[in-house]
């Protein structure tokens, strides 16, 4: 309550000019229920993201964004580790905060982007902790070299930025040629990386390549359509610069798919992803939220992924995900539904559950519900 | 992306009946039509509106800035709710592009998305569609003139073809003598029967010609529902180029 009257009262007096702070606040409780149904967890979550620019030209401007986030959760007494997950930042400067740590309690501050950008003509150079997002597909991202990524993890769409300096050059109308170098404390932990995007015979496409963590990445990805359909697809190749022993030296990651939007108004898609990076390791909730890397995109090799959202009204809509795991042995399904209760007032449900074999990566994970209300400003 | 679907139908829909506005009639109804569709859609717009979808219980308002050039390139950035601010919609030809800035991406549209109806708003596919096929795809009778709210209007029914894709058998618009505004359109069933209603009205100078600010759809079946669009500011013939539309352009719109 205190951080929506404290940014509220920023917000009265910066969104004038050229400086302006939005964002929203959200409270979103949830329980996890064990796979036999005997014992239940109760979550909160407080979360506010504030979004401020300053535009000091036509050119030239800075961006900070910043989520704070106050966690309730009884499993930080069990795993500890959580928190320090939670409390950490992967980036090369340190710009994630601690500002209250007891037993079931967290507050926690990530500076998730902050850069300044300049743009001239046709060049654009953006430096700082930005979002670099080089996907296509709509579940599964191997083109997106800059990010960690984890479908389950629904509550932050914006993703971790990446330190990195990025240099974009707009060859024309719909294309452009892009140079990003994410340096890291450990040079083989970093990421550099060129892409080239383009429109041809209503096709939008990129080719990229570069350097990634200590691995050489090859890669392309396309959106187009068959027919009334959209037809996506993403693929990366990546390489060992050094072999290493007990694995082998390159794998594949390659996801592709189509979406619809039906008479009926219901908008669906399908996707099918082959991650050649899988590694099999414990079945962890935890585990499960924490971001993968784009070269081993899914905790199995073959991910499927069927989705529906259908408006009911223009304020009301339901969804239903179904990811099915099928060498992993283990099914995902999250129902959903979403309800505008005002213009800046929104209220959301999503179930999330995690089924699987014994020795799954879901084996155990159970389920876990949210409801979340949310005033964007 | 469902959220930006809707939003993103809302915002065509009201471009494309910006444009239908001021289609106008003389004596032959095909000739007049085609020649105040050229005129009307003329060159190019930059316009500001307000998109309020009215139910029973609630209402909820889009607000939106719009640049479009002839029928092959548009470019509209939200600015309203706070939600879906800074959403941006490129549209090129046939190809249409959503910039989401939260997570820094441009998504292309399948192509279903432009040329099927969206559930919950009051305007129908053929509304969408209408906009830039009047002339080809129906057949025009000019039926009588009548007075409708205090001008003198040509009233023109339109059929469609048996080839075209349009779910209405009939079309009556009401078109202003004088200034050539578009007043009235009443869409009739199979049945003979409205079964939806626009009008329009506050008309006032804007852009340096005498157009209606307001434009309200008014489904017949649904009590209580309808969908007012308002332009607060529109510019005619803006001097603007064909590279305006550049994907460069919708990621950094303001």
């Amino acid at each position: 309550m205190l951080v929506l009257m404290w940014t509220m009262s920023l917000v009265s007096n910066a969104t004038s000019g050229d400086l302006s702070l939005r964002g929203y606040v959200k409270t979103m409780p949830s329980f996890l229920i064990d796979e036999g149904f005997d014992e239940v967890t109760f979550n909160n979550l407080v979360h506010n993201r504030l979004n401020l620019r300053w535009r000091l030209s036509d050119s030239f401007s800075f961006t900070g964004e910043a989520r704070n986030r106050l966690l309730y959760n009884p499993l930080f007494v069990e795993f500890p580790f959580y928190k320090d997950y939670l409390g950490g930042d992967n980036g090369l400067v340190n710009l994630t905060g601690v500002w209250l740590d007891e037993s079931r309690w967290l507050g926690v501050t990530n500076l998730d982007r902050l850069f300044v950008d300049w743009r001239q003509g046709d060049w654009q150079v953006r430096i700082g902790r930005q979002r670099v997002n080089w996907g296509i597909n709509m579940v599964s991202n191997p083109n997106d070299l800059f990010n960690t990524y984890s479908f389950f993890d629904f509550d932050y769409p914006e993703r971790p930025g990446a330190d990195a300096i990025r240099f974009q050059y707009f060859t024309g109308d719909l294309s452009r040629l892009e140079l990003v170098y994410n340096p890291a404390d450990n040079s083989r932990e970093s990421v550099a990386a060129a892409l080239y995007a383009f429109n041809r015979s209503r096709y939008d496409l990129q080719l990229l390549a570069g350097y990634y963590r200590h691995r050489l990445a090859i890669g392309g990805g396309w959106a187009g359509s068959i027919g009334e359909m959209g037809f996506k697809g993403e693929a990366t190749w990546f390489y060992d610069v050094e072999a290493q022993p007990s694995t082998r030296r390159g794998n594949l990651v390659a996801a592709a798919g189509v979406d619809h939007l039906f008479a009926t108004g219901t908008f669906g898609l399908f996707e099918l992803l082959y991650n050649g990076g899988h590694r099999r390791q414990g079945a962890n909730m935890v585990l499960i939220t924490t971001p993968l890397a784009a070269d081993n995109i899914m905790f199995s090799q073959w991910a499927m992924t069927a989705s529906a959202t259908h408006p009911f009204s223009p304020v009301l809509s339901a969804n239903l995900a179904i990811m099915a795991l099928p060498d992993a042995e283990a099914i995902f399904i999250s129902p959903g539904f979403a309800r505008s209760l005002t213009q800046d007032w929104d209220f959301e449900f999503v179930g999330q559950l995690f089924t699987g074999s014994g020795d799954s990566p879901f084996a155990g994970a159970g389920s876990a519900w949210f409801v979340s209300l949310k005033y964007s400003f | 992306m469902k959220r930006s679907l809707l939003v993103f139908r809302l915002t065509m829909m009201a471009i494309t009946l910006f444009c239908f506005v001021a289609i106008s009639v003389a004596d032959n109804p095909v000739e007049i039509i085609r020649k105040m569709e050229q005129r009307m859609q003329g060159n190019s717009s930059y316009a500001e509106m307000t998109m309020k979808t009215v139910r029973p219980r609630y209402t909820r308002e889009v607000s939106m800035k719009a640049w479009s050039k002839g029928d092959d390139f548009s470019l509209i950035f939200i600015t309203a709710p706070a939600r879906d601010k800074g959403t941006g919609f490129l549209k090129r030809g046939k190809e249409i592009w959503n910039f989401v800035p939260s997570i820094d991406r441009t998504i292309k549209m399948p192509p279903s998305m432009m040329s099927q109806s969206w559930m919950g708003s009051d305007f129908s596919n053929d509304d969408l569609v209408r906009g830039s096929s009047t002339v080809e795809d129906y057949q025009h009778k000019l039926l009588r003139t009548e007075l409708f709210n205090g001008r003198d209007c040509y009233v023109i029914e339109l059929v469609p073809l048996p080839e075209a894709a349009i779910v209405y058998d009939k079309v009556l618009i009401w078109v202003d003598k004088k200034e050539y505004i578009q007043m009235k359109v009443e869409n009739y069933d199979e049945f003979g029967d409205c079964v939806s209603t626009i009008t329009f009205s506050d008309i006032r100078m804007m852009g340096g010609r005498e157009i209606p600010a307001i434009m309200e759809m008014v489904p017949h079946d649904k009590s209580g529902h309808k969908t007012v669009i308002e332009t607060h500011h529109i510019e005619f013939d803006i001097p603007i180029q064909d590279s305006f539309f550049s994907q460069q352009n919708l990621r950094s719109l303001k």
